[in-house]
């Protein structure tokens, strides 16, 4: 197989493509980023799709609702179900979410709701910050290599609680999915270790085939060690704290899970 | 004792150009005609004295973080009034939380109100001969329910249940 090629979807409102293709590009894919009007037969030409955060069509409706219903996401759906890798970021997990394509992958089936930010059941509105998050033990393909590892990401979202269906919830041991922590990787259920009240401390949550992955937190805002705060608890801030010249490539704590994709489908090109 | 008020906004509702556009991509001569949003907010307080749209009125008049004068207009107690060609129904679907949020308390005058907000679409759509009831039963599994491989777009099922006005 020649070079993996990705297509990252602009809806209108979407702000966070360029990051992700310059992660995906620094994972040596080629990442295109393609418009919302993109016809489902060409989107389904690519090795992999990202929805990525944002805004899209502002929030109307619900996030992610409006943009769950258009054409193209039929593109996302049969890309699923063939096995390529799909990603949403943020707003990309919430219209994930909208599609149900976490975590049945059933058409038009709505399992996931990603409901406003609450701390002890009340609303705190619009979050913006560093978190940590471990990765749950899997068969999830971006997840891979990444298991029990306590990783810092932002997250920047006023709708990023996860709620669940019971039919959900009790697919939930089989799923790849990442939990809010501590810097230490305890989870417990309260503000701030769990900023916006999800159930289970969820802030990604795969499908059934581990083909698909949502996350509300920004893997490609934590891809690069540049882009790594000091001030945070972790060995990441520490090695940036020793080699503060270090390249702008230098990989962050999230530049696995953007070459977990681009491997899968060099891996998938090959058979 | 409750009041509902239902807000809606003066200019059009983008959120309701959206979806009624959304609606016509997914379900073309189907779609409704159109849609219509409000946010409900229903006031509750201690019995007596019985709380009314008379005594909100005008303390809401200087609450503009509830309601926004320049933006928005209330609709007491029923949803706003819609003009329709014949051969149109309109169904207001309200929808009831399945996680609400505690009701935050206001003090208007010297009385403690609780306000919960909540959407309430309106949505117009051809008779087409039907019966009311038979109307009510395709605005639920079509706009609201969603099917045949749709996911619903007013309702999020997961997070909201729907039930007629």
């Amino acid at each position: 197989m020649g070079v993996v090629r990705i297509a990252v979807i602009q809806f209108p409102g979407t702000n966070c493509e360029y990051e992700t293709q310059r992660a995906l590009i620094s994972a040596e894919a080629s990442a295109d980023i393609v418009s919302w009007q993109l016809s489902s037969e060409e989107l389904v030409r690519y090795d992999g799709v990202v929805i990525a955060g944002g805004f899209s069509f502002q929030d109307r409706v619900r996030a992610g609702a409006i943009a769950a219903q258009l054409p193209i996401m039929q593109g996302v759906r049969e890309m699923a179900a063939a096995g390529k890798p799909v990603l949403g970021i943020c707003n990309g997990c919430q219209v994930l979410a909208e599609a149900g394509l976490i975590p049945m992958g059933e058409a038009g089936n709505i399992e996931v709701g990603m409901a406003h930010n609450t701390r002890e059941g009340q609303p705190i509105g619009f979050i913006c910050d560093w978190v940590y998050v471990r990765v749950q033990p899997s068969n999830n393909l971006f997840l891979k290599g990444l298991e029990d590892h306590v990783l810092p990401i932002p997250i920047n979202h006023g709708e990023g609680r996860f709620v669940l269906t019971d039919r959900a919830i009790a697919a939930l041991p089989t799923l790849g999915s990442l939990v809010y922590c501590d810097s230490a990787g305890e989870v417990t259920p309260h503000f701030p270790i769990n900023p916006n009240g999800a159930y289970a401390n969820l802030a990604g949550l795969g499908n059934l085939d581990g083909n698909v992955l949502a996350m509300m937190p920004h893997p490609e805002r934590a891809n690069f060690l540049k882009q790594i705060p000091t001030f945070i608890d972790s060995v990441w801030a520490d090695h940036k704290q020793q080699f503060p010249n270090a390249l702008i490539e230098t990989p962050g704590p999230w530049a696995v899970l953007f070459q977990n994709m681009v491997t899968y489908c060099h891996r998938q090109g090959d058979h | 004792m409750s009041v509902h008020a239902f807000v809606s906004l003066k200019q059009p509702d983008l959120h309701a150009i959206s979806a009624l556009a959304s609606l016509k991509t997914a379900f073309g001569d189907a779609a409704p005609k159109n849609l219509f949003r409000c946010r409900h907010l229903v006031f509750t307080a201690a019995a007596y004295p019985a709380l009314s749209a008379d005594f909100l009125t005008p303390l809401l008049a200087t609450r503009f973080d509830i309601v926004n004068p320049n933006k928005e207009q209330i609709g007491w107690n029923v949803p706003p009034v819609v003009t329709l060609s014949d051969g149109l129904a309109l169904f207001w679907i309200d929808l009831i939380p399945r996680q609400p949020d505690p009701a935050p308390k206001l003090r208007l005058a010297d009385r403690e109100v609780a306000m919960t907000s909540r959407v309430t679409w309106g949505i117009v759509l051809p008779t087409g001969g039907l019966g009311n009831e038979a109307l009510q039963s395709r605005v639920f599994d079509v706009f609201v329910i969603g099917k045949s491989g749709v996911s619903p777009l007013l309702v999020n099922p997961v997070l909201e249940t729907a039930q007629f006005i």
